[in-house]
């Protein structure tokens, strides 16, 4: 690089921004600005607006294909995503994500123990979905549950409740019914 | 005259080759500075470092393993597609139905099993021979991001077969990422940046909610291209800083034997 002229060493000293340094700086900043914005948009880029997925919500059945201690796993209608595995007790319905809460495989129910056991790392969980051995740190979570105006009941996965949050008493995590599949409403 | 002397007196073999090489120690320091492919070896070579029990060649035998998953992996991309549709059926086509298609993949698999087990004993080695210290520092640094890479390059090619066994791993590989440190949304930190399930290192490794297409195309493009490129990259400047910070380890020279 040469010397640049002594007037600019001058200008430098005298003023705070005299052209060259000012052009440079900007330069610099319109660059840095470029690339500063194609980084934020190539994050941005990475989260798709709508999930690249099916709808989650589907049917699994009338409240009457149940007996009442029943546990029954019901895969999404397309066999992509997770199972959910719909309980029926006494007093009513919900229905427990497969999804285990340690890494994430798929508990299966196991009848003659009557609890689900994870197959990955041996995480166990009863009935109501609580965890009782193996690494799993907390409960199954619930997902939505409601009957459709055919009188089927609905379970939409992408709606989910967590015990530890108190959130089993919401609305939607537990679908009352009667006893031995008569309707009560 | 022999025929080799003909041929190296003919227009054309000097129209191509200018003069002849003579074997002097000028010569051959040229012949490495001025050639782009050898211009990484070293001009001379110290007597310790040519015994075989110093290094045992666990660099070099990295990088042979990884030119080798290089060479297959791009011959086993002329038959692989990366979706939920094909992969499966495409990795099984390579196996029974293409010439040589299973050598390329068992090929390609076991010269990754060995570039990590390489790798870590490179790493063991340099750390036992003490050549992580001054002025090599840097140069480790390079090397654990290269180990990081390795492992990274292992853990997206093991999704791509697309069986059960590549499903469940990446399952909870990329469910471990939910616990990581500000960027999870289940981790030490969460709350920091407000990340939710839909925008945490897991979603921007899965591409959606769970292991399925989006992933797949994700971790082909990481495992064939992104990664590759980085370790590309950082192998450049960790051979050519090997040179720099005064070629491999060993003894001061006031020291040497």
């Amino acid at each position: 690089m040469t010397t640049p002229p002594p007037e600019i060493e001058t200008a430098k000293k005298t003023h705070l921004w005299f052209r060259r340094g000012f052009l440079t700086r900007m330069g610099w900043l319109s660059i840095a600005g470029t690339l500063g914005a194609a980084t934020l948009a190539l994050v941005r880029l990475m989260f798709p607006r709508a999930p690249i997925e099916a709808p989650t919500h589907f049917p699994v059945g009338r409240p009457s294909e149940f007996a009442v201690g029943s546990v029954t796993g019901r895969p999404p209608p397309d066999g992509r995503g997770r199972r959910v595995w719909v309980v029926r007790i006494k007093t009513g319905f919900y229905a427990l994500l497969g999804r285990c809460t340690h890494l994430g495989c798929s508990p299966r129910w196991r009848v003659a123990r009557e609890v689900f056991e994870c197959p990955c790392h041996g995480s166990v969980f009863t009935q109501a979905g609580i965890n009782t051995a193996g690494p799993a740190p907390r409960p199954l979570e619930r997902v939505h549950i409601t009957l459709d105006d055919k009188g089927r009941i609905v379970v939409d996965p992408s709606r989910r409740y967590r015990q530890e949050e108190g959130a089993w008493d919401d609305e939607g995590s537990f679908l009352t019914w009667g006893g031995d599949g008569d309707a009560v409403a | 005259m022999r025929w080799r002397d003909r041929i190296r007196k003919s227009q054309i073999w000097r129209s191509v080759f200018r003069h002849g090489h003579q074997d002097t120690k000028r010569n051959r320091m040229m012949q490495v500075v001025t050639n782009v492919f050898l211009h990484l070896h070293p001009v001379r070579v110290p007597r310790y470092s040519v015994r075989p029990g110093y290094t045992m060649g666990l660099g070099g035998l990295s990088f042979l393993l990884f030119l080798v998953t290089v060479v297959t992996g791009v011959i086993l991309m002329l038959y692989y597609r990366p979706t939920t549709e094909y992969a499966y059926a495409d990795m099984k086509n390579l196996e029974y139905d293409i010439p040589f298609g299973m050598l390329m993949r068992n090929m390609h698999r076991w010269a990754a099993h060995g570039m990590v087990i390489t790798v870590w004993f490179h790493m063991l080695r340099v750390f036992l021979t003490g050549a992580y210290k001054p002025p090599r520092e840097f140069n480790w640094v390079v090397g654990v991001w290269l180990l990081v890479l390795t492992m990274f390059l292992s853990f997206t090619g093991y999704l791509l077969p697309w069986d059960q066994l590549s499903l469940w791993a990446v399952t909870v590989g990329t469910n471990m990422a939910r616990y990581t440190p500000w960027l999870g949304h289940e981790g030490p930190f969460a709350g920091t940046f407000g990340l939710t399930e839909d925008n945490d290192l897991r979603a921007l490794l899965l591409g959606s909610g769970r292991v399925g297409g989006p992933a797949l195309m994700r971790f082909y493009v990481l495992h064939c291209i992104i990664v590759p490129l980085l370790l590309c990259l950082l192998l450049v400047i960790h051979f050519w800083r090997v040179r720099k910070d005064g070629g491999i380890s060993g003894p001061r020279p006031d020291e040497e034997g």
